[in-house]
């Protein structure tokens, strides 16, 4: 793993092209993402945020390029590798029919993962534990997106990829998940964050990227 | 494995229990084929009781089917498979907790059916073990062929479930309905090769669902 | 023309020799059988097609076990495990269709739930399934993982279903040609049709498989070249913006 004034090399991207049937998500993308960073990528919708994240986590696999998550290739080692990266999609992943309780604690069982934790995080979203009992369908889009982050964030992985993590939420909300953020990054994490708006998140951010058409353009770097 | 596998039976039974979708829509179908069934033979009660095993089978399969096709539908409500899939959950675990919760379901169906058969078409039930033995190692066999097919033809159009699925699992029908004919007649010995059948057929699809279904979350 | 064209051009011409000799010596020289008369030439077109069958359903589940193995994954084992089982579902076809034909003089009826017919019933409908998955719209490397873990499913039902329709019902006469013990019952002319018969499906087996592989890589191929347009497209988007 490359050394560099920054730290450890966590993501590195060269050249990665992901169809997504016959169209290009990513376009020869180069990207790199270092340990105890936060990330921003910001650009549009459609010019391939939620595939570069997707392609990380070894959702869809890279036509040609290369493509490393700590030095691994991400979809041959995939179960591997999510035991070290969390995932903030777009969709809430829980199930309907059962209460952010009883949802955390299904994925903290079967993910091995700590449920004091996640329950912990939930609360510091600031869900009341009446929304915690209640069913999920039920909740409102905002209080179902905290539930959802509580166990991205309570997982004890070292990379967090994050989609549009302040869609749906309030300000008080916004502030304590960017906070979350740079303590992971404190902590050593990476995180890396993608929105189509100029985000509040782009302050905190050490490193920034502009997506557009597939391609990723470096903007800022510390 | 068997952690994961045991969280993900007693999460799809909750869910189950809670929506009771299979419920509410598996066994007033159960009733309605019993009806027609008396209906079609002109509830003539030996001929009713003749066709017993056939009917009983032919129905469980639908209701498996239609367990099956809901197993899945709760996991792609919001994407949570994506979600299991991305937290590195066991995939072997997933597929068994799958499976068990699906024959669990199915076997509640099968109490309800064979319950109403009995009362309904006078055709007493002999030979209670080896029809629930039988019973158990068939819904075994079809529910692990289903959630690897499930998985295979997930978003692809519900059609081709059944259309891959029924073929594969033909023997299962032959066996059980033949095992339940012998257990139904008195005549248990005869239901031995079949029922060894059933044992095999169970068994190599269970480790080969075991051993394919991570292929298959990925694909 | 390539080498490899000119063999395939010659798989295909000893196809159609080899089929035209069978049906000439199967029709005319060879002489009517003691019991079974006539209906005995239908033996030299019937079981090599149902072994053509079989041969096509093994290697679809070679070439998917390949393609499922990540080291030895390629696209062209997709492309061979699809074009095999389409030539068997075409000869699991004309095996049922030649079968009722032979089984309206032989035992009065067209069709009858005989073990071997159900079987073959069976798996027409399996393989079916099999290419009815392959029709449906899906990126590349999703349809060649899921339709390979579909033929594999099929595939280890077969003596499955063998098993239990045996057991069933049994009616058919025991392969004549590849019976248990392997001892030929078949003699003299009639035996060198047989072979010649074996031969000529096999070539022509071979011959579609080869030819329809070669057609959906060119497919492929293709579509590669689009993606190369498709990307060039994007990023000349990309510079026009900046």
């Amino acid at each position: 793993m490359t050394e560099s004034p920054n730290g450890r090399l966590v993501v590195r991207l060269r050249g990665a092209t992901v169809m997504l049937d016959r169209f290009p998500a990513l376009a020869r993308c180069d990207f790199d993402a270092y340990e105890s960073e936060v990330v921003f990528v910001q650009g549009p919708n459609g010019s391939g945020k939620t595939t570069l994240l997707r392609l990380l986590g070894g959702l869809v696999e890279a036509m040609s390029g290369s493509v490393l998550v700590f030095g691994r290739d991400p979809k041959a080692e995939a179960r591997a590798i999510r035991r070290e990266v969390s995932y903030l999609a777009h969709s809430y992943q829980m199930y309907e029919d059962l209460s952010g309780r009883e949802n955390l604690e299904f994925f903290a069982v079967a993910a091995g993962c700590d449920l004091d934790d996640a329950i912990e995080w939930a609360q510091r979203l600031g869900l009341a534990t009446r929304d915690l009992d209640a069913r999920f369908r039920v909740l409102s889009a905002g209080q179902r997106k905290k539930i959802s982050a509580a166990i991205a964030l309570s997982r004890r992985t070292e990379l967090l990829l994050i989609d549009e993590p302040h869609a749906l939420l309030d300000q008080a909300t916004k502030a304590i998940l960017d906070l979350g953020f740079t303590e992971a990054a404190r902590a050593g994490k990476t995180v890396i964050v993608a929105s189509h708006e100029l985000d509040r998140i782009s302050a905190l951010a050490t490193r920034r990227y502009r997506m557009s058409n597939g391609f990723a353009t470096l903007v800022e770097s510390p | 494995m068997f952690r994961t596998a045991v969280a993900m039976a007693k999460k799809d039974l909750r869910l189950e229990w809670r929506a009771r979708v299979l419920l509410n829509q598996v066994l007033p179908f159960v009733f309605v084929v019993i009806v027609l069934f008396a209906f079609g033979f002109d509830a003539k009660v030996e001929i009713l009781t003749q066709v017993t095993p056939g009917l009983f089978w032919v129905t469980t399969f639908f209701g498996l089917e239609l367990a099956i096709t809901r197993a899945m539908a709760i996991e792609g409500e919001n994407q949570a498979q994506v979600g299991l899939v991305m937290m590195g959950v066991n995939p072997r675990g997933i597929f068994l907790g799958k499976v068990v919760a699906i024959v669990l379901e199915i076997l509640v169906l099968e109490v309800v059916l064979s319950a109403g058969i009995a009362v309904l078409f006078n055709s007493p039930l002999h030979d209670v073990a080896l029809l629930a033995a039988s019973a158990l190692l068939a819904d075994v066999g079809v529910a692990t062929v289903g959630i690897v097919l499930a998985g295979v033809t997930e978003g692809l159009g519900g059609s081709l479930l059944p259309l891959l699925l029924f073929p594969v699992v033909s023997p299962v029908l032959l066996c059980a309905t033949k095992v339940w004919q012998y257990g139904l007649d008195q005549t248990p010995a005869k239901a031995i090769p079949w029922s060894e059948l059933l044992i095999g057929f169970s068994l190599i699809y269970l480790v080969v669902g075991i051993l394919v279904y991570g292929v298959v979350l990925e694909g | 023309m390539s080498t490899n064209a000119k063999l395939k051009r010659g798989v295909g011409v000893a196809a159609l020799v080899t089929i035209a000799l069978t049906f000439w010596l199967g029709l005319v020289v060879t002489p009517p059988a003691e019991v079974m008369g006539n209906l005995v030439r239908m033996l030299y077109i019937h079981p090599p097609m149902a072994w053509i069958a079989y041969l096509a359903y093994g290697i679809t589940t070679a070439a998917s076990l390949l393609y499922l193995w990540k080291r030895t994954r390629r696209r062209e084992w997709d492309l061979i495990a699809a074009a095999s089982a389409e030539a068997g579902v075409f000869f699991t076809g004309l095996t049922i269709l030649t079968g009722s034909i032979w089984g309206r003089p032989a035992w009065g009826v067209w069709w009858t739930w005989d073990a071997l017919l159900t079987a073959t019933a069976v798996l027409f409908l399996l393989y079916l399934g099999y290419l009815a998955l392959r029709q449906v719209p899906m990126s590349e490397t999703k349809r060649g993982v899921r339709s390979a873990i579909a033929a594999l499913v099929a595939f280890i039902d077969v003596p499955i279903v063998h098993e239990s329709v045996y057991w069933w019902k049994t009616l058919h006469q025991t392969p004549s040609v590849l019976n248990p013990s392997m001892n030929v019952e078949v003699h003299g002319s009639m035996a060198w049709t047989l072979l010649l018969g074996f031969v000529a499906f096999t070539l022509a087996y071979v011959w579609m498989v080869w030819t329809r592989f070669e057609t959906s890589r060119r497919q492929a191929q293709l579509a590669d070249l689009e993606v190369e347009n498709a990307i060039r497209e994007r990023l000349s988007a990309e510079e026009v913006r900046i």
